[in-house]
């Protein structure tokens, strides 16, 4: 196109024009860290991946209808014309939507839709050897606005599902939890003042977590924050970790560390990567694992500032299985018609 | 890169696309990049067109039409991708009108028996109307896709711990009749009871209500309006949603 334009009108006599070349940097410069608590940083970053999940759109769904009044959301059983909202879900999806762009009496306004539908099922007798089973899931797909007087209540763009699954019998017990988030959210409910994430996220996070007689953790996805900071300097995640708990580890499983790796950007863009054991043989089957040969379960990782190697962090990840990693329960899963005014 | 062996951007840490998808952060590093190149594709083509284009109409010489760039370019010229939330509270709101509507009736009776009660038996309807017809009123062939009548049978069940309020509770088993007019399949309630269902329901009285054990899970949900007279209960519910009635297809 250049040269097509200065064959076509360029006058002989014109000079080339001087193109400035894009300046090379000679030398990476690694941001200093000595002021930040790494290690602190990392565990916020976990505690912060953690509650990055459905039960975030899901409970401040149900929070939304307090706010529902007749006729403003129109409530539909399945799914609305697609002229009224487009619904990206099958066209023989159950479940309800809400759809409309109104306020009502009380101050409530909903512009947009949400789509939800979700099932519980439990089987068996926790009296009997094979115990009790809860089988509940729930999806969500959404573009729409909540708001009341305050502002935005509620908002969420994209998709939301989660299952949960309990065994409970004489002596034994056991609970698995998923969670796959793909979509932004925000509103004063769901990050209320003091909120980890004050303004929301956006989010492809995965995370699936089980307890009972075997703990374990699988994280995978990113989270950016739209404000707030992580050590007051990271607005973002990105992580693939398995954490094996002291329950149910096998002989050669390492619990004293994560697998995987965690990375923090800061708000200049670069990356903070502590890369810990490889997860599997597909880790290092083909390009060298990051950090070997320093590889050990010590429950310290290799940080990688911009590719480049920058000591050892060993932030204490057993929080984790103290407790603290819970299922949900059950009742947040229990969602019917009878709940909408 | 060649300090380290980390690539974010073809080794085997790759923020931002984890899961297939794009999120602000590389996205935001992407446009930054964009920007630069756009801007120095803008600058190139500006410095061309005026290095050669005043000379030009200076001579009298025809312009050109300007060739068309075809060539493929990973710059993402515009960001479809990230998806920022804004407050809408400035948006008109103009209430929205379903065009059309279903109204989910639901009504039915226990009978009991005993003393204390040890035995119940009743009656279950469900039906749905379409836009409001009344079956009564017209022709609602097409109107009326939903209606259910079911038996009902009970055997008594232990107080719950989830239902204080609940002064009688059952297991009570849900059979489609026979001569039913319809089946469940043809409905749009997501709760209502399929053919051969034991559902767990308690009577509170105080509370005018019958809960329902949702599905077993231990949590008691408010289920219908219900009034006990003498060894009678009866109980209804009704719920108007909107509804999206596809145009039939015209045969071609």
């Amino acid at each position: 196109m250049i040269f097509a334009l200065l064959l076509s009108c360029a006058p002989e006599e014109a000079a080339p024009p001087t193109i400035k070349p894009t300046p090379v940097v000679d030398e990476l410069e690694i941001p200093d860290i000595s002021g930040i608590d790494m290690e602190a940083a990392f565990v916020d970053a976990l505690t912060l991946a953690l509650t990055v999940n459905a039960r975030t759109p899901f409970n401040s769904l149900n929070n939304s209808f307090d706010r529902f009044q007749t006729g403003c959301p129109d409530v539909y059983a399945g799914i609305p014309p697609q002229e009224q909202a487009e619904v990206d879900v099958g066209m023989d999806a159950g479940g309800l939507t809400w759809t409309d762009h109104c306020e009502n009496p009380d101050g409530g306004t909903f512009s947009g839709y949400g789509w939800w539908d979700g099932d519980v099922l439990v089987t068996g007798d926790p009296t009997s050897a094979e115990g009790i089973t809860i089988e509940a899931s729930r999806e969500m797909n959404a573009d729409g606005v909540v708001g009341d007087p305050n502002g935005v209540f509620f908002e969420f763009k994209g998709d939301a599902s989660d299952s949960l699954y309990t065994v409970q019998a004489d002596g034994y017990d056991r609970w698995i939890y998923s969670s796959l988030v793909v979509g932004t959210a925000t509103g004063s409910d769901p990050f209320p003042a003091g909120s980890l994430a004050p303004a929301g996220w956006r989010t492809d996070l995965y995370l699936f977590m089980t307890g009972g007689d075997e703990d374990s953790l699988e994280a995978r996805g990113n989270v950016y924050l739209f404000t707030g900071r992580m050590a007051e300097r990271f607005d973002s995640l990105a992580l693939d970790i398995n954490v094996i708990g002291e329950l149910g580890a096998g002989p050669d499983d390492c619990t004293q560390e994560p697998l995987g790796w965690i990375g923090l950007r800061d708000e200049n863009a670069v990356w903070y990567d502590l890369i810990f054991l490889p997860r599997s043989e597909n880790d290092i089957t083909g390009i060298p694992y990051p950090n070997d040969p320093l590889s050990e379960c010590d429950g310290c990782g290799t940080l990688y500032i911009r590719g480049v190697e920058s000591g050892e962090f060993c932030p204490d990840f057993s929080f984790l299985f103290d407790g603290s990693l819970q299922a949900p329960p059950v009742d947040e899963f229990v969602s019917s018609l009878r709940d909408l005014p | 890169m060649s300090h380290g062996a980390i690539s974010h951007r073809a080794g085997r840490i790759t923020h931002g696309g984890g899961l297939g998808i794009d999120i602000g952060v590389t996205l935001e590093e992407n446009l930054h990049r964009g920007t630069h190149a756009l801007g120095e594709k803008i600058l190139l083509v500006l410095g061309m067109a005026l290095l050669g284009c005043d000379g030009a109409t200076e001579t009298g010489t025809p312009t050109p039409d300007l060739p068309t760039d075809t060539a493929e370019t990973d710059v993402p010229w515009v960001d479809t991708g990230v998806f920022r939330p804004d407050n809408t509270g400035t948006v008109a709101l103009g209430n929205d009108v379903p065009a059309n509507t279903v109204i989910l009736e639901q009504s039915g009776v226990w009978m009991l028996s005993g003393n204390p009660y040890d035995a119940l038996i009743g009656s279950f309807q469900a039906r749905e109307l379409i836009n409001g017809n009344d079956p009564g009123t017209g022709d609602t062939a097409q109107q009326l896709d939903c209606n259910v009548s079911y038996s009902l049978q009970g055997t008594p069940a232990p107080p719950p711990t989830g239902c204080p309020s609940c002064g009688h509770v059952w297991d009570i088993q849900f059979t489609v009749d026979a001569d039913s007019i319809t089946d469940t399949s043809l409905c749009n309630d997501p709760d209502l009871p399929q053919d051969g269902d034991t559902w767990r329901m308690g009577y509170a009285g105080a509370a005018g209500t019958i809960h329902f054990n949702f599905y077993g899970s231990g949590v008691w949900v408010p289920w219908w309006g219900a009034a006990q007279s003498g060894d009678t209960v009866i109980f209804e519910w009704t719920r108007e949603l909107a509804i999206d009635i596809p145009a039939p297809e015209e045969d071609q």
